[in-house]
């Protein structure tokens, strides 16, 4: 039974002097921002970003190619869950840095363009400008975060490295970027190859075969890392760091030399981390609920626990190798072997 | 007393065939049960971590056995108050008389009451004693040598951690190569830089502290939501204290625990050998009959207990042939050095103590006293903190308001410091008894001059420590903290109680598992030490039982 | 420390959290059940008098306001330290120890308040509760300093009574009430929720926000 609070007007007393004494203000001040306001903010962020970028494209009605597609919604994928991921941790440092903003407002725009670029063919230059931007701000994060994880005692140590600013993650969001730039490249490729320039599918379909398999690697050591400082308490975080990397191979084999058992093996372990990131989610979604408090103590577990907003990433990258395949498929024999 | 939180303090809870679930609101898992009047294998006297793990292991390996406590059978997630004044509930704070030239204040920081013994509010940190200490006579030339060589200890301690899934460093900078802790290392808190950075600034090595509490799930425990009441009772149940780990190890695997009951006497027989314990419970004495007794209430109940027991057989209390139970308490030096930083510290949060420099335990050099130290950062709660402050400055009215409003500013450095074993320091009996007639227990202690040296050399290097992170105004408080011997084990019946396997060399059917087998105190907070060492003694009475070598 | 010379008047104190409140937290996940429920009884009941007699409570209570002074609260919002002392002599409640040669609390109480009042009597010619607030600070101090006089002590030691007793019972007392919670802006009950931001200068939306530095102390560099 609830036991209300006691009816009692007393008070710390209120009526102070003036703040004599007071303490740099740039040390001592800290936003007000409550976490339910942060929720909202983010929240609103991930819908208006996606209707602008829908919204932007429906005047365009130019259908791009299906890789296209496929690697669009994969740069859209991946721009979500940096948006939420970014938004939540950088509030949790208590945005002490103005560039902490960049992540959250890049993302939101790189989730508006890779929607536009999923639906509309149109004004590929600028879309291929902002996906440059989103990488470039994503390298650049990767330096903040590695000079953050270097200033606190203890440099790069294991600690820093699990609680201070997550190396990896920046990196997401220059996926982000390589995607949205794959899905105009394969767009542009698509095109060629119909009027009949042979090998510009082959091409875009290596590039985003390469950095689809770099960006599994690079996931597995950021999963790797944080599921062992959660010392894989549950088998089942051994998961994603048994399937990543094996996926991260397969597709560097079907790039390589796409032949169809490649490609075929290559979809399956791509099917495979694609349902991994999904069922991920929902597993941290649960591992958020059995921690201390569960979800009504959303403030501190939202963020202490499993970030709910990281798995769909996995997807993300699965989007962008099918789109890597799907070009392979039809495009991928080298064209000095003739035609198909 | 019953407090408004719950009537666990008034009515017994483990009986009618089940006990408290320590996991759940309300619930209960099954209890076996025995009945008096037949001699089980093994009655155990106190559940903190040397009989609750000796419950544990014996129950595992098939044998009957129960286990007693005084304290109450709690539930932590709704048992447990954010209050320090409610928690005090934790504390032994049944009278003792202190006395000798540096009484120690006993009850909070070195007892507890409840099912899970003190563990129920220790600080989790959780360190191995360095394995010079265990033959300190032979390599180092002061205290006793352990008569258990220090590689089978560490691999005690191994399995020990492994048990409470310690949250540690994946190198630890100090002493031989140990394995990985179970668990990774907590997130280090404010207070806990301030020591990282002096270290750094000096040149010194410092890490995270390994810490009895989860930093990620485990089974029904949650991990650690860095709350900061860890020293009075652990209301996530991230902390690994032996009323969630071995107590309910030892429920499952047919151990009986009975709560709110006080041993008072164990009972020898015409031929010289315990028959079994009396005890008070439910408000009058009973009789449990038992073929083997084991004494584990730490370093003042056991002598307590073995001396209140003497009869026409054994009249200088039990297992006293040689005159030494109750002798050579030790405590840990326990000073500090407080500093004002100018940032936020904020020092309540999270487990107190997360940072740990034992450059001391493992440097010989530039020394002027045997023995060692470790220190740690600190995270005192409010009251906690104030009365260290105004026993130690007497600073009251509104300075004292004003000093207490720099809380958030405050950080801190507490040494444990290895005391000498002294027989002058001891545990006997009074002639004042307490609510159930039993004698209280007398405490003497005094510092040697070992002692205050390294308190001397402690309170110089934790201030240029504390200076060197950036802290100002520093002073200086002075403590004891937790209890080591007064039943040290050994291979010599002349100078020791037990033996290696805490069995009293007087009486074969009694032994002694707990703190007070401890020949030396070592420079870190006792408790892994005495669940390892309590692994290892149910290892060995397995093995004797398994060769009929036991009662 | 030499006794303060009361000629130095201090400033009165001042919290660096005016605009904290941690019964605010009331409803949040910061309390639980068991914490409310101990909160709530430490507001709504407060013991009432019954081990000390009226005027000895009347000395008590004035020298909590020279230990603890509280100018600042009207009343009804000051912490009465006094009323939990009672309580707990009247239930003969223990802390564990007692050291040898020393009496049992209530005898130490008894005695020590009783020396006080003797003390003010020896050099002020008139009770404690008559001097004024520099003479009682002084008085204290004295005491403290180890400057009483044995024999008004009745054989306690007055300063170990003053200190171990009287100043480490006020502060248990004091810091465990909520009110002294939100003057030291300390985050109070905390379960099922904890903390998340733990670095320097680091502060979850549900602590105190510091709007300026603590006063200095006097005597400290």
């Amino acid at each position: 039974m609830a036991v209300p609070r006691p009816d009692q007007h007393a008070r710390a007393s209120r009526d102070i002097a003036a703040l004599h004494d007071a303490r740099p203000a740039s040390v001592a001040e800290q936003p007000n921002m409550r976490s339910g306001t942060l929720l909202a903010v983010t929240g609103i962020g991930l819908v208006a970003a996606s209707l602008a970028g829908i919204a932007v494209a429906s005047r365009g009605g130019n259908r791009p190619a299906r890789a296209a597609r496929y690697a669009a919604w994969g740069s859209a994928l991946l721009a979500g869950s940096v948006l939420a991921d970014s938004a939540m941790e950088h509030y949790r440092g208590n945005f002490r840095r103005k560039e902490m903003f960049a992540a959250p407002v890049v993302a939101a725009g790189t989730l508006a363009t890779a929607l536009a670029t999923a639906v509309t063919s149109r004004a590929t230059s600028y879309k291929a400008a902002l996906f440059g931007g989103t990488i470039a701000t994503g390298l650049f994060g990767l330096g903040f975060h590695l000079r953050n994880i270097l200033s606190r005692p203890g440099g790069l140590s294991w600690n820093n490295l699990f609680y201070r600013a997550p190396f990896g993650a920046p990196g997401a969001l220059a996926l982000a970027g390589l995607a949205g730039v794959g899905a105009v490249a394969a767009d542009r490729a698509d095109r060629r190859e119909r009027l009949g320039q042979k090998g510009h599918g082959r091409r875009a379909g290596y590039g985003l075969g390469l950095f689809t398999a770099a960006g599994l690697f690079g996931l597995t050591a950021e999963v790797g890392l944080l599921h062992f400082r959660g010392a894989f308490h549950d088998k089942l975080m051994y998961a994603p760091i048994l399937a990543l990397p094996f996926t991260g191979a397969a597709i560097m084999a079907a790039t390589a030399d796409p032949q169809p058992r490649r490609r075929s093996l290559a979809r399956k372990s791509l099917e495979a981390t694609a349902g991994l990131g999904l069922v991920g989610t929902g597993l941290h979604a649960y591992g958020v609920s059995r921690n201390m408090g569960g979800f009504a103590n959303w403030t501190q577990n939202l963020f202490q626990g499993p970030p709910i907003a990281a798995p769909p990433s996995l997807a993300g990258l699965a989007l962008m190798g099918f789109a890597a395949l799907d070009l392979l498929d039809r495009h991928g024999k080298d064209p000095s072997h003739g035609p198909r | 007393m019953s407090t408004v939180v719950s009537d666990a303090q008034e009515r017994i809870r483990a009986t009618g065939g089940r006990a408290p679930n320590v996991f759940r609101r309300g619930e209960w898992v099954p209890m076996k049960q025995y009945p008096e009047n037949e001699a089980v294998d093994f009655v155990i006297v106190g559940t903190g971590c040397g009989g609750s793990v000796l419950a544990a292991q014996l129950a595992e390996a098939g044998h009957s056995v129960v286990a007693f406590d005084a304290g109450a059978f709690y539930r932590p997630l709704e048992d447990f108050a954010s209050d320090e004044r409610e928690q005090e509930k934790l504390y032994w704070l049944d009278e003792r008389i202190s006395g000798g030239d540096h009484p120690i204040e006993l009850g909070s920081n070195n007892s507890g009451k409840a099912v899970g013994g003190s563990t129920v509010h220790f600080q989790m940190v959780a360190l191995r004693f360095r394995p010079e200490w265990f033959t300190s006579r032979t390599s180092l030339g002061y205290g006793h040598d352990w008569p258990v060589d220090w590689r089978e200890m560490w691999s005690y301690y191994a399995k020990a951690e492994d048990a409470m899934k310690i949250a540690g460093p994946i190198r630890y900078p100090w002493g031989p190569k140990r394995g990985r802790y179970p668990y990774r290392e907590h997130e280090l808190s404010a207070s806990a830089l301030v020591l990282a950075k002096g270290a750094e600034a000096m040149g010194v090595k410092w890490c995270g502290t390994p810490t009895a509490s989860l930093s990620a799930p485990r089974g029904e425990a949650h991990p650690c939501v860095y709350r900061g009441f860890c020293k009075i009772g652990c209301a996530t149940n991230a902390k690994q204290s032996m009323l969630v780990t071995f107590v309910s190890k030892a429920l499952k695997h047919g151990a009986e625990i009975r709560d709110l009951a006080m041993v008072g006497r164990i009972e020898v027989g015409p031929d010289g050998r315990a028959t079994g314990v009396h005890y008070h419970r439910e408000g009058e004495w009973r009789f449990q009959k038992a073929r083997n007794v084991v004494v584990s209430g730490y370093s003042i109940e056991t002598p307590r207990l073995l001396l209140n027991s003497a009869c026409p057989a054994h009249p200088d209390g039990l297992a006293n042939s040689s005159g030494l139970v109750g002798k050579n308490l030790m405590v840990h030096v326990n000073d500090a050095v407080w500093g004002i930083m100018e940032e936020e510290i904020r020092w309540y949060k999270g487990p107190p103590s997360l940072a740990v420099c034992e450059h001391w335990n493992y440097e010989d050099e530039g020394k002027d006293f045997d023995g060692g130290y470790a220190f740690m950062s600190q995270g005192p709660l409010p009251t906690d903190f104030a009365t260290s402050l105004v026993s130690n400055e007497g600073v009251f009215g509104h300075e004292l308001r004003k000093w207490m409003s720099h809380y958030n500013h405050m950080a801190g450095l507490k040494m444990v410091g290895e005391t000498m074993p002294q027989e002058t320091n001891r545990v006997e009996l009074s002639d004042e008894t307490d609510a159930l007639g039993l004698p209280i227990p007398k405490v003497s202690f005094s510092y040697c001059e070992n002692d205050r040296k390294m308190a001397k050399h402690a309170e110089r290097f934790q201030g240029e420590m504390l200076r060197a992170a950036g802290a100002k105004s520093l002073y200086h408080t002075s403590s004891t903290a937790h209890l080591m011997g007064g039943c040290r084990m050994g291979d010599d019946p002349a100078s020791s109680v037990v033996d290696a396997a805490g069995r009293s060399f007087d009486i074969d059917n009694l032994f002694v598992c707990d703190g007070s087998l401890f020949p030396t105190a070592g420079g870190v907070n006792p408790s892994m030490t005495i669940v390892a060492n309590s692994l290892r003694i149910a290892d060995r009475i397995i093995a004797m039982a398994r060769r009929g070598d036991l009662h | 420390m030499a006794p303060a010379d009361p000629a130095i008047r201090t400033t009165p104190f001042e919290t660096p959290y005016p605009d904290y409140d941690v019964l605010g937290k009331w409803d949040s996940v910061s309390f639980n059940d068991a914490t409310r429920r101990v909160v709530a009884d430490r507001l709504q009941n407060v013991p009432e008098r019954r081990f000390f007699d009226e005027p000895t409570f009347a000395l008590l209570r004035a020298v909590i306001d020279v230990v603890l002074p509280q100018p600042e609260r009207a009343e009804r919002d000051r912490i009465p330290v006094e009323a939990w002392i009672d309580a707990m002599l009247y239930e003969n409640r223990s802390d564990g120890t007692r050291y040898a040669g020393a009496p049992g609390k209530r005898a130490a109480w008894t005695a020590g308040l009783a020396g006080i009042e003797h003390e003010a009597h020896r050099r002020h010619e008139k009770g404690f509760r008559a001097l004024s607030a520099d003479e009682r600070h002084f008085l204290l101090a004295c005491i403290d300093a180890g400057e009483a006089d044995p024999a008004a002590f009745d054989g306690i030691d007055a300063k170990s009574f003053f200190r171990g007793h009287l100043l480490k019972e006020s502060v248990k007392i004091y810091y465990a009430h909520p009110f002294a919670w939100n003057e030291i802006g300390f985050g109070g009950p905390a379960a099922p929720r904890g903390y998340l931001r733990l670095g320097p200068d680091d502060r979850d939306p549900w602590e105190a926000r510091e709007a300026k530095m603590p006063q200095k102390i006097r005597g400290l560099p």
